[in-house]
């Protein structure tokens, strides 16, 4: 016990001792706190975004839709139907019913996406030729999953309409069964997806996500690590430390989302590293306008890069720019995301190399240029002093107004 | 008498401090409704997207195919190429978003009944461009595919009538209930109104006003006069402030209706509780996030990071049953957004009713139920610490009321 205690005792001493030596480094780290702070939050935060998107999309396209059977005709050929869409793994059938309004109360509660309703006699009316109708239900509040759901039920009903078609051929139009299957379905067609053959969903807008977030990022950090006082030389060196920094953290999304989650990356690794690099120097230097042009008050600064969010929606990442307002298609010209995500994107799927996106990159590094320009224009005339504003005769002039200058007379109220 | 006129002071106060706050949380909720509304509501259908074509048969039944896409209002056919490879290249450089290959002799095939196939190339890119490319290009064969049946059964002997009959007579009906477009607008717009509250409601007014408030608290004694006036004009801050948000968010919700016809079918009064419930829940965890962090700036850049996983994590653009075991509970036990996006959707565009909206409702409530109190203690006890901590490090003179005397700027000076 009193070994322990005298074991106990030096190594506090120890770590006194240490804390007395450090004491000098930590208390000039701790000068640097407003930058260390943003840095690593821009470093860290996006790759464990990243970590979290990617494990919640970890299944990639959807499947298990919840769906319910409401089943009418109790035959062969119906139960056949039933039975494909019981051990398809795209549906999860959650219930059997005899009630229509079932098929509305469940997707009104959300306990199912789609619902399919077989008519009484279907199989004795398709017989008959009296043309019934299955009628398919999909939840509009859950358009992803329905979204899954309908190009599956099409598959299946498609296929049993091609079983009655062969039957027909061969019962009543007496034809051979090796001819019946091409003459009910004389033109064929396949379909190929270019860059994303299985049509996953994430990759097409978890990258882009996620590299709206590093972007978002790295303007706040440019504003939080600005100061006052600053010179051009330093911002300009603070700005190209963050878009680096930024970079990295792109690059750890890109890496994680790789690795980890089997996003796929098929392009030039050149041309990813420098395309982001251009590009994050660009959008950081936009935060940088925002601090300059705020003159400090960080907050402001901080709300005005807000827009940025916005440049995925004006790119046109997920949702087309057609099928916008045609101001957009001049807005997207003019949007740096759209330089830089869907390239981005394209490589990844796609593949491609460093000439391939060269015209991107040359746009990206204009943008980069105009912002250095930009930033510093602003920076020069700020530092002009300027010319108080006159007083309106018989105005009072509040003493916040002018507290920044020393020629007017300060009136107070 | 007395409590009414100072109930009317300290409105009037709240409203004065509040002004700016006010017009923000009216502003942002109705200006970022209304430009999302305009920029996904303008078209119902994603039509004219570029279409390659490959015509390596240049017969009648080829023309008649590309004829009959050229009509398909969804697509644009405006490339003519010689060859597969250069289609796909076409589309590697976006020049079109999809395309097809008639293959050679197809003409003569469909009459041999050799069942010819064509190939139909799509951009996995950008998958809603691709994807609709590929839904009209395949609509057109199968109404071709369906003529060309039709013409084989009258060709073995049947009537024209009984051959359209005999092709017709199994179908199915697709019904999209609540949204018989599937468009964009309506599944976003729902989600859109409570996440611009929130980023503007957490981020302009409450953890501002809590941090401000932390700063104030630690100068003064909580149980004088004006200790107790400061707590009931921070409740009475946030209460405004919720209240302005709730109007904004209808008001936006209402333009966008009579502008671009979306559905608002459930009850006021459901809307108002679930609006509320989710306001009253970021009030308590806004309370946990302003007892640890003490620097509104690092917040914002924290915030703005991670906001858009709320929206990808709620459950509205991915299905919480595909989530990870026990992901979507993390998610609602983390943050209310799920709480009130899923009811907020269903209420309005279902126009569902309590039984429905009751479990979510009760989700808020335990998140509340849990955090409020948390939060609560931990930004009390922050409160607490700060005091403890100044105490003992400056030499505090106190008044008749046991409020800190001299320091207060200088405390403030160094909380900063």
């Amino acid at each position: 016990m009193f070994i322990m205690k005298e074991k106990i005792v030096h190594i506090l001493k120890k770590v006194k001792q240490l804390k007395y030596m450090l004491s000098p480094i930590l208390k000039k780290t701790l000068r640097f706190k407003y930058m260390l702070v943003p840095f690593t939050i821009l470093l860290v935060l996006p790759p464990v975004c990243t970590c979290i998107l990617g494990y919640e999309f970890s299944a990639h396209s959807v499947s298990k839709v919840p769906t319910v059977i409401v089943n009418h005709d109790d035959t062969s050929t119906t139960q056949g139907l039933v039975n494909q869409i019981k051990t398809n793994d795209k549906f999860n059938v959650v219930e059997y019913s005899q009630n229509d309004n079932d098929v509305k109360s469940l997707i009104d509660r959300g306990k199912a996406a789609v619902g399919i309703i077989i008519p009484a006699n279907f199989s004795k009316d398709l017989t008959d030729g009296k043309a019934p109708k299955i009628m398919v239900f999909y939840d509009g509040a859950q358009t992803s999953v329905a979204g899954a759901g309908k190009s599956k039920i099409a598959e299946i009903l498609g296929a049993i309409k091609a079983g009655y078609l062969i039957g027909i051929g061969e019962g009543k139009l007496g034809m051979m069964p090796e001819v019946v299957a091409n003459n009910i379905n004389p033109i064929r067609y396949t379909s190929r997806i270019i860059g994303n053959p299985t049509s996953n969903m994430t990759n097409f807008f978890l990258q882009g996500t996620l590299l709206n977030m590093v972007q978002i990022s790295m303007a706040i950090t440019a504003i939080l690590v600005i100061k006052k006082g600053n010179s051009y030389k330093v911002i300009w060196i603070k700005g190209i430390i963050v878009a680096l920094i930024g970079s990295i953290s792109s690059f750890l999304v890109i890496g994680i989302l790789y690795k980890y989650f089997g996003f796929p990356y098929r392009g030039s690794v050149k041309a990813l590293v420098v395309l982001t690099i251009i590009y994050d120097i660009g959008i950081t230097f936009f935060g940088v306008l925002q601090s300059i042009s705020k003159n400090g008050d960080k907050v402001e600064a901080i709300s005005s890069c807000g827009i940025i969010a916005s440049t995925m929606m004006f790119a046109g990442y997920t949702y087309p720019v057609i099928a916008m307002p045609n101001i957009f298609s001049i807005i997207t010209k003019y949007t740096p995301f759209s330089y830089y995500a869907i390239p981005l994107r394209d490589l990844s799927l796609v593949g491609g190399t460093f000439k391939d996106i060269l015209p991107d990159i040359s746009w990206l590094a204009k943008f980069m240029i105009i912002m250095w320009i930009v930033t510093f224009l602003k920076y020069i005339s700020n530092k002009r002093p300027k010319k108080p504003k006159k007083a309106r005769k018989g105005k009072k002039i509040r003493k916040d107004e002018i507290a920044n200058t020393d020629e007017v007379e300060v009136i107070t109220g | 008498m007395k409590f009414l006129n100072l109930l009317k002071q300290g409105t009037k106060h709240v409203l004065k401090q509040e002004t700016k706050n006010i017009f923000k949380l009216i502003l942002t909720p109705i200006i970022g409704t209304l430009l999302v509304a305009y920029i996904f509501g303008h078209n119902a259908f994603i039509e004219n997207i570029p279409f390659g074509i490959v015509d390596n048969d240049n017969s009648t039944l080829s023309r008649s195919v590309i004829q009959q896409l050229q009509l398909q209002p969804g697509l644009n056919v405006n490339y003519y190429l010689d060859s597969e490879s250069e289609l796909e290249e076409a589309i590697k450089d976006k020049k079109v978003n999809g395309g097809i290959v008639i293959p050679e002799h197809f003409g003569k095939d469909v009459s041999a009944m050799k069942s010819p196939s064509a190939l139909i190339l799509a951009d996995g890119t950008n998958m809603v461009l691709g994807g609709n490319a590929l839904g009209y290009a395949s609509a057109v064969l199968g109404t071709l595919n369906a003529g060309v049946q039709i013409n084989v059964f009258q060709g073995r002997g049947m009537l024209p009538p009984v051959a359209t009959q005999t092709i017709s007579n199994f179908s199915y009906v697709n019904r999209v209930l609540y949204d018989p477009q599937s468009s964009y607008l309506r599944n976003l717009i729902y989600i859109i109104i409570p996440f611009t509250a929130q980023m503007a409601f957490v981020t302009s007014f409450l953890v501002p006003l809590l941090l401000e408030k932390k700063k104030e608290f630690a100068c003064i004694k909580m149980r004088s006069k004006e200790g107790v006036g400061s707590i009931l004009n921070l409740i009475g801050r946030i209460f405004l402030i919720s209240t302005v948000t709730v109007i904004s968010t209808f008001i936006a919700l209402c333009i966008v209706r009579k502008l671009y016809g979306i559905p608002l079918r459930g009850e006021v009064l459901i809307y108002i509780a679930i609006m509320y419930l989710f306001l009253i829940s970021l009030t308590a965890i806004g309370l946990v996030i302003s007892s640890i962090v003490n620097n509104l700036g690092y917040f914002l850049l924290f915030f703005n990071t991670i906001n858009q996983i709320l929206i990808m994590t709620c459950g509205v653009t991915y299905p919480e049953y595909m989530m990870p075991d026990g992901f979507a509970q993390a998610v609602k036990f983390i943050w209310p957004f799920r709480s009130a996006a899923i009811p907020l959707k269903f209420l309005n565009l279902k126009g569902v009713g309590w039984d429905v909206i009751f479990p979510y409702i009760k989700d808020g409530l335990l998140y509340t139920a849990f955090w409020l109190p948390v939060g609560i203690i931990l930004y009390s006890a922050k409160i607490a610490f700060t005091k403890n901590r100044n105490k003992k490090s400056l030499d505090i003179k106190e008044d008749s009321d046991g409020n800190l005397l001299d320091i207060k700027e200088e405390l403030i000076v160094e909380l900063n």
